[in-house]
Formats: structure tokens, C-alpha cells, sequence
């Protein structure tokens, strides 16, 4: 950053930690709302514990029956660990409809189950499994084929792990299907796909970035504890939210 | 079929067998149930191999609940989204009265899989099938028990009232177009059983998912029903549930809001909307319309949903969307795709119904810009069927009375791609073409320009005779407006054998009421000031026997229509076409029609009757004398002195006028036997009245008198 002197109209555009912080003191925040925020974030990212005693202490009743979030986070793990099976036995206990009127998300499980085949060596089960089973699905879905025939194409590497298509294997490919299931479950119960919270950090950051072409202001570091940055140490604006 | 998927369904067939052991049976209907989710191929496979028989055979008597549970989850797989899953479901009918006794269990679960089952069965249920296997269910849902039993689940937890709901929404769906009575009553039964108030009362707690399946079925019990509106806006003081759709037809959701706005339309139209709220629609519309460009539905927050918790927003245009940690889902954007693009194909569809009733709507629709965007989807090769019907039947609408509209259509150059789609392969696109051609053809100077240039003419011949009996109806009305006197390609429509046709559709007692109808409509436009040569073709094609059919007609419209075509016939007829024989005919048809019970009180129909007298005495004496002597000489005087209707007075008049107007040998009896009825003391009291058509016609008629 090039120096330069501080003008009058420089100290006009500050505003100091202490006005800062009486501005915000001004603006009213329901605490039950707050409370509301925190319950979501807790609900939706599965966390069963943390959400039975939140309710405990803070008196915000769950918007859900906790108990589905076992089932949500069994259904996680499951695919997470690779049984695909397992997986969708549970969701077809917990609602049969989901995977009957969603022919995208059933097609990944699906996808994912033949990765695993592949993983595990299973070269016949996986194209016996891809001719019966995927090819099907992709007569009426484009998109559907040129998933299928990148996945298959797994099958002419000697190393997967260095192939280009390495992504496929690895744990994240595993991690966003169970994200997509985990999605259309909160979807069935009338739940958001995300959580509030990061979507209004996110909008804090943004009001941030654009205020800072106006005013010079303490910034909410949220990588930091949260602090307010004093005036003279603004230069750290790329601080991320996650 | 898999060996494991042989082996369930043996030990399903033999379940005698694992009696002691109910769990190898749970065991296998598990593994079916999850063969079958999402696989089609794997649903037809066990169908083929006779699973649903098993199936019903195991719903009938197994007794153990948690098998029953999963045994009618399986048979809802079997009928989700298959036609033949369900027809084969429905030909058992103990099958159905099993699953609909099972609403009634203590067991939620039970409830909720059975009436899932239901709702997959009539989702998959062809809409105006006539397959007798479905009468039991349709028997079921339209009857007073089925309304009762609807009406409980709504009591139950949320996923059974949102079933319960959809179900109500599959009852309203296929008497929509051409079944309103039956509809009505459906409506107006669920209002009376407490199933509105309860989905209304769903309404205000927005959780998403439900929230929009009440919309829905709101929007559906309030269509056309001015008893159920009246109901919804008169339910609290303040309006409270007027407001409260209101405020939703704001919300950041384009379903939301779209099927908010419908429902203040179905209150709009059956006129219960209270004056606060008279302005509501006008400025609801731009913002509906602005749902239409595609930037706006593409745009994250097109599909965000209301939260639960009034702080909550939905981001913003310009913050980036998704990707927030471990939900993050990279494939909800597909999902929105579908979404959009059901949301545009339903938004030109809104557009025509809302505006269809009012000129006001339909100015402020064309002033923000609607008919560019319906333009753009027509043009559009990615556009799907429905979005082209919908565009150009909103299109239509929006034509069919502002030149100003068919201007800005004609100028956006969408006349040569109308024109294509009349001979598009969906009949219901052409039909929808049909239409704007009808709304474009009203106006003369996009007759005489743009659609001549465009050859609109050409393809009607074809589409006449079109199998599909929407696009017929829609062709005939269109060629009205073509074959009327000033219209470039009257001449081109007349050469193309279009006449014959539409002689034979009126001279045809079978066909549709429609049909015969525009084509009376179309013969009488064609006939209109037209010549010599036009007038003869047609009464080549009318033989005499024929024209004595048509005056036996006993549908009042038609006649009307009927009668109109004869006066334009019978117009300044100088070269002797209409031969004595039948002109003496159309008054004996005018005498009979008169005295007919069913028309006297038809103002339309004797208004026209009194033309083609008024014409015939305006030709030939013999006609002239026939009249006089007629009952319809006393009908006329008859008519000067008690109807209250003006133009059937001025007509009298004019008939009057001709009759004593035009110079030959037997004048002087003529007007003598007028003056013998008191004619002229009654044509002096229509001097002094307020009618000003009247009282110079009136004048007119003693001047004739006094000159003679």
C-alpha cells in the first residue's frame, strides 16, 4: 500500500471504535431471534447434543423433532464411510418419497455406489451394476450420461489415485453426495437446505468490504474472536468466514 | 430379475411358511421396498413378475403393523409416478377400501404411508382418464366420506396434512377446465367440512414446504368460487386473511408470490374483493411480470424460501450464493432449473387469466413490458410446449382489445412466428395460435399489413378440418375476422373452398355446438356488404331444402347468427338472387320464430328476425305484401308499443319505413293498412320520447306518410 498524508476529508470519513460501538449499541436485536439463529445452525448441521441443550437452557423449542437428526446424521456417516445401502435403507425408513420423486439424487447415489465398486477393485460387479443399473437412468437425462461415462472412464487408469478423475474417489466425493441427500431430507421436513448463520456472516462481510470503499471504520474480524480492529490496523480485510 | 429379488417375493407368495419368523418376511418386503425406490426398471420387473398381486394379497390380511406399514409403502412405490402401478392397484377395489379404511388406524405411521399411497395413486392417475378402474377412487375422493376423512387428516402431524392437502389440490385438478360445476361443489364441500379453514390456518406459520402446498390448494378452492372467496375475505375482522395472502404475494419466493397473486385474482374475478384492496392487482402485476425475464429467475435468491423467524433475510443479489461448509450442494441449482422453469411457463398463464376480464389489467400489463418478454418465449427455440401455448394464449388475451398492444406485437416482428405455429404438431399450440391471429385480425390496419404479408391466411383451410376439435373451434373464430368485407384474404379464403366447409359444418345437426356456431359466425361475416358473385356461391351451396333446415335451428346463439347471415344475404339485393320462393320462405320462418315461446323473450334473436324482414321489404313487392298481411305485421306494431328495448323499436320502425318507402302498384294499400292500426298515433308518441336514434326515425317514417 502506497503512503500518503492523512487529509482532512480522511478524518472526516473515520468514524472511532468508541461511536462505532454506540452505533451498534442502538440497534435493537431480539434475543430470541438470536437464540432462533443458533437453534437453525444446530438443527440443520446435525448437531443432536448441542441442540437438546440449547433447549434446555435457553427455552427455544427445536423446530424439528430432534430424534430425526439421528436418523440424518446415521444416513451422513453411512455414505460417508461408503455404504450406500445402508444409507438409503435408512432414508427410505425415514421417508419413502425422497428418493421416488428425486431422480437426480437417487442417480448420485447410485453414481456413488458404482465408485465404490471401483474402489474396492470389484471391476465386473461395477460394469454389470453400471449396464443395469445406471445406464437405464441416463435414457431421459443427458446430464445423467456424462456423469455415468465420466465415472466409467475410472475404469481405464492404472493408478485412480493420480488420474485426473482422482476427485471421484476421494473423500469428498463421498462428502457432497451425502450433502445432496442430507439437502433433500431438510427439504422433506420443511427445513432450509443451509443454515442461516454463515449466509448473514457472509452478508456482514460483504457490507464490510463495501463500506470500506467509504469510511474508515473498526471492522468484525471474524477469523479473530470476533474483535473489532482498531482504526490503524484495517489493512486485514481478507479475513474469511470459514 | 436377480436372484435375490426371485427369492423375496417366494417368500412373500409362501409367508404361511414363516409364520413363527415374521422377520425373514419384514426382511424381504424391505428389500423390494428398497429395490424399488427411484427404479422404474426395477418397479416394472417385479409388476411383470406379479408382486402387486402378492402385495394387495398381503394388504388384505397380514395383521402385523409394522409388515402392513411397509407393505403399503411398497404398493405407494409401485403407483409413484406409474400409471401402470397404479391402474393395476385401482383393478383390485378391496384394495383401495383397505387403504382407505387404513386412514382411520391409531397408528400415525399407518395414516401416513396409506395416505401416501393414495396420493402417489391419483398423482399417477392419467388426468380425464375414463378407465373404469378409477371410479372407486375417484368415488371415493368427491364423496361425502372421502371428504370427511380428507378433512381429519388435516388433524394429524404435518407430513400427513401435507399429503392430506395434495390430495385435495389432485381432487380440484381435472375438473379446472371443463368440469366447474362439479368442481364448485367439490369447493364448496370442503368449506363446509372445515378442510379450507384448516389449510388457511396452516397459511401463517410459514414453513416453506407446507406453506406452498396450501397455496396451492387455496388457490385451487377459491377458483371461480364466489362462496368460498366471499368466505376467505369476510372469516375475521380487518380482513386478516386477505392481508395475509397479500403480504405473501410479496414474498421473495416466485411460487410464493405467484400463487398468492392467483388466489387475489380468483377473488378479483368472482367480484368478492372488498374496495380497500381494489388496487391491489394493478400493482401486483408489474411485479409478477418482472418474474418473467429470465436474469430474475436465474438469480440465487429467485428460489429462497421465507423463514421461519422475522429477522431471517434471504441474501442478497450480489452475495454469492451456497457454499456454506458442510451442506453446501452443488446440485440445488438443477432443482431451481425445474422450478424456474415451471415458474415460467405459469406466469404467461397467470397473465391471460388476470387480465382476461379487464381492460384496465390489460394496460398494465402491456405497460410493463409483458409482450416483449411473451415475444421473446415465442421466439425462443429452447422454449418448451407449454411455454409457447401459454405465451401465445397470454399473447391473445392481451391483443384482443388494445390496438396499441397489436401494434407493439406486429412490431416486434412476431407476426411470421405465429403464423408458424399454426402448423406447429401440438394441436394446443395451435389452437393458442389460432387465438392471437383472432386478437391480431380485429384490427384492420395489422389485417391489412402484417398478417397479409405474413400469408396468415394460408393455413386455415387445413385447420378447419383439424382433428383436434380445440383447434377447430379456435381456427372457425379466427376466420371471422379473415373473411370479413375489407379484409385482403377474403377472396383467397373463399377460392380455397372454405365456404363449402363451413356450409357443411352448419348445415351438419351432429356437430359440436362450437363448431357450428363460429362457422354461422363466419359464413354471416363473409356476407357481409358482399357481392353479387359471393352471395350466389353461397346460396349454391344452401340448396332451398337446406335453408328450410336451417330455419328449424333450436340453438338461440346459432340462430341468432343464423338470421344475421340471411339480413346480410337479403342486403340491397337488386339483381334478383333471393328468388320469391325464398323470400317467401324466411317469412314464414319469421312468423314461426316470433310466436316460438323460446324466442320471444330473446331480444338478440327477434332483432335480427326484424332485419331480414326490414331487408326483404326493402326488395321485392311481392315480399312486401306477404309481410303485411303476415301475423309479423301485427308482431311489429306490437313491439313499437310495449318492448322496452330500443333497437328492436328502431328496427320496427325501419321495417315500417320500407314498407311504405318504395314505389309500385300496391304502395297506396300498404300504407293504408298502416294507417288502419293506429300506426301513426304510436309513431307520433316515439317523437316526444328521450331516444334520439329513435325520434329521428320516427320523424323519418311520418314524412314518408305525409308525402303520400
Amino acid at each position: 500500500m502506497e503512503w500518503r498524508d492523512i487529509t482532512i476529508q480522511d478524518l472526516e470519513r473515520m468514524i472511532s471504535k468508541e461511536d462505532w460501538e454506540n452505533k451498534l449499541d442502538e440497534v435493537q436485536v431480539s434475543k430470541n431471534d438470536l437464540n432462533n439463529l443458533v437453534m437453525n445452525y444446530l438443527i440443520i448441521q446435525g448437531y443432536k447434543e448441542a441442540a437438546e441443550m440449547f433447549q434446555n437452557e435457553s427455552g427455544t423449542k427445536a423446530t424439528v423433532d430432534l430424534i430425526s437428526i439421528v436418523d440424518r446424521m446415521a444416513i451422513r456417516s453411512a455414505i460417508q464411510r461408503g455404504d450406500i445401502e445402508q444409507g438409503i435403507e435408512i432414508v427410505n425408513d425415514l421417508n419413502p418419497e425422497i428418493l421416488d420423486t428425486n431422480p437426480q439424487l437417487y442417480f448420485h447415489l447410485q453414481q456413488q455406489k458404482l465408485i465404490e465398486l471401483i474402489k474396492k477393485g470389484m471391476i465386473s460387479e461395477a460394469l454389470t451394476f453400471a449396464q443395469e443399473e445406471l445406464a437405464p437412468q441416463c435414457e431421459e437425462n443427458h446430464k445423467f450420461l456424462e456423469e455415468l461415462e465420466k465415472t466409467i472412464s475410472l475404469l481405464a487408469f492404472d493408478d485412480i489415485a493420480k488420474s485426473p478423475l482422482s476427485s471421484l474417489v476421494e473423500a469428498s466425493q463421498r462428502q457432497k453426495t451425502a450433502s445432496e441427500l442430507n439437502a433433500a431430507i431438510l427439504v422433506s421436513q420443511s427445513h432450509d437446505k443451509d443454515p442461516k448463520l454463515p449466509t448473514i456472516l457472509k452478508l456482514l462481510q460483504w457490507a464490510q468490504n463495501n463500506l470500506d470503499d467509504k469510511l474508515t471504520f473498526p471492522r468484525l474480524n471474524i477469523n479473530n474472536n470476533a474483535e473489532l480492529s482498531t482504526i490503524d490496523n484495517n489493512s486485514d480485510s481478507d479475513s474469511m468466514i470459514e | 430379475m436377480e436372484n435375490r429379488s426371485i427369492e423375496a417375493l417366494e417368500i412373500i407368495n409362501n409367508r404361511d411358511k414363516y409364520q413363527d419368523d415374521s422377520s425373514r418376511l419384514l426382511q424381504a418386503i424391505k428389500y423390494i421396498k428398497n429395490t424399488i425406490i427411484g427404479n422404474t426398471k426395477k418397479k416394472l420387473e417385479f409388476i411383470d413378475n406379479g408382486a402387486i398381486a402378492l402385495f394387495i394379497n398381503l394388504l388384505l390380511n397380514e395383521k402385523n403393523q409394522d409388515i402392513l406399514i411397509q407393505v403399503t409403502c411398497v404398493l405407494g412405490s409401485f403407483s409413484c409416478k406409474l400409471e401402470r402401478g397404479a391402474l393395476d392397484i385401482c383393478k383390485t377395489p378391496n384394495a383401495l377400501d383397505r387403504l382407505i379404511s387404513l386412514l382411520s388406524h391409531d397408528n400415525q405411521k399407518m395414516v401416513e404411508s396409506s395416505a401416501r399411497t393414495i396420493k402417489f395413486i391419483l398423482g399417477s392417475k392419467p388426468q380425464n382418464s375414463n378407465h373404469h378402474a378409477f371410479n372407486h377412487i375417484n368415488s371415493f375422493i368427491y364423496g361425502a366420506e372421502g371428504i370427511r376423512l380428507l378433512t381429519s387428516l388435516l388433524k394429524h402431524n404435518e407430513s400427513i396434512q401435507e399429503t392430506a392437502i395434495i390430495i385435495i389440490g389432485q381432487g380440484c385438478e381435472p375438473l379446472i377446465n371443463n368440469r366447474r360445476e362439479e368442481l364448485n361443489t367439490y369447493q364448496t364441500q370442503l368449506l363446509k367440512s372445515g378442510a379450507f379453514d384448516s389449510i388457511f390456518s396452516f397459511l401463517a406459520p410459514s414453513k416453506s414446504k407446507l406453506q406452498e402446498q396450501c397455496l396451492v390448494a387455496v388457490e385451487l378452492l377459491t377458483r371461480d368460487n364466489a362462496t368460498v372467496c366471499q368466505h376467505l375475505v369476510n372469516r375475521s375482522p380487518d380482513y386478516v386473511e386477505l392481508r395475509l395472502i397479500v403480504h405473501l404475494a410479496k414474498s421473495q419466493s416466485p411460487r410464493t408470490k405467484l400463487l398468492a397473486a392467483t388466489i387475489i385474482c380468483n377473488i378479483d374475478q368472482t367480484k368478492c374483493l372488498p374496495p380497500p384492496f381494489s388496487p391491489v392487482m394493478t400493482k401486483l402485476l408489474p411485479m409478477i411480470v418482472r418474474l418473467m425475464s429470465p436474469q430474475t429467475c436465474a438469480s440465487p435468491t429467485g428460489t429462497g424460501h421465507e423463514s421461519g423467524s422475522s429477522m431471517m433475510m434471504n441474501g442478497s443479489d450480489t452475495i454469492p450464493a451456497g457454499g456454506s461448509g458442510g451442506t453446501s450442494n452443488n446440485n440445488a441449482h438443477l432443482g431451481n432449473i425445474e422450478e424456474e422453469q415451471s415458474i415460467r411457463e405459469d406466469i404467461p398463464a397467470f397473465l391471460a387469466r388476470v387480465v382476461s376480464e379487464s381492460e384496465e389489467l390489460q394496460r398494465v400489463a402491456a405497460e410493463c413490458e409483458s409482450l416483449i418478454k411473451l415475444v421473446g418465449y415465442i421466439r425462443d427455440r429452447k422454449s418448451s410446449n407449454k411455454l409457447l401455448e401459454n405465451a401465445l394464449t397470454a399473447i391473445a388475451v392481451l391483443c384482443s382489445t388494445r390496438e396499441d398492444s397489436r401494434r407493439q406485437v406486429a412490431e416486434s416482428k412476431a407476426i411470421p412466428i405465429i403464423v408458424q405455429l399454426l402448423d406447429s404438431s401440438q394441436p394446443s399450440i395451435k389452437a393458442a395460435a389460432c387465438r392471437c391471429i383472432k386478437s391480431l385480425s380485429r384490427s384492420i390496419k395489422q389485417l391489412r399489413t402484417f398478417l397479409y404479408d405474413s400469408a396468415v391466411g394460408q393455413p386455415f383451410p387445413k385447420l378447419i378440418v383439424d382433428p383436434s376439435l380445440e383447434v377447430r373451434v379456435n381456427a372457425l373464430a379466427s376466420i371471422c375476422n379473415l373473411v370479413i368485407d375489407f379484409s385482403p384474404m377474403k377472396q383467397e379464403m373463399i377460392d380455397s373452398g372454405v365456404m363449402k366447409k363451413l356450409v357443411e359444418y352448419l348445415l351438419d345437426g351432429q356437430c359440436e355446438h362450437q363448431v357450428r356456431l363460429n362457422s354461422a359466425w363466419a359464413l354471416k361475416n363473409m356476407l357481409f356488404m358482399a357481392d353479387v358473385p359471393i352471395k350466389e356461391a353461397l346460396l349454391k351451396e344452401i340448396s332451398l331444402d337446406n335453408l328450410a333446415t336451417l330455419t328449424r335451428e333450436t340453438n338461440p346463439a346459432i340462430s341468432e347468427q343464423i338470421l344475421s347471415l340471411f339480413r346480410n344475404l337479403l342486403y340491397k339485393d337488386s339483381t334478383n338472387i333471393i328468388t320469391d320462393e325464398h323470400g317467401l320462405l324466411l317469412i314464414r320462418l319469421v312468423e314461426q320464430l316470433i310466436n316460438n315461446p323460446t324466442y320471444s323473450t330473446n331480444d338478440a334473436v327477434i332483432k335480427q328476425a326484424l332485419f331480414v324482414v326490414c331487408n326483404l321489404a326493402s326488395n321485392k313487392e311481392i315480399h312486401r305484401n306477404q309481410i303485411i298481411t303476415s301475423p309479423i305485421f301485427q308482431k311489429i306494431i306490437y313491439y313499437l308499443e310495449n318492448s322496452n328495448n330500443h333497437e328492436i323499436k328502431i328496427t320496427s320502425i325501419w321495417c315500417l319505413t320500407n314498407l311504405v318507402k318504395f314505389e309500385d302498384i300496391t304502395k297506396e294499400q300498404r300504407i293504408k293498412k298502416i294507417r288502419d292500426n293506429g300506426c301513426i298515433d304510436i309513431v307520433n308518441m316515439m317523437v316526444e320520447g328521450s331516444n334520439e336514434d329513435l325520434k329521428i326515425r320516427s320523424k323519418e317514417l311520418l314524412k314518408s306518410f305525409s308525402q303520400n
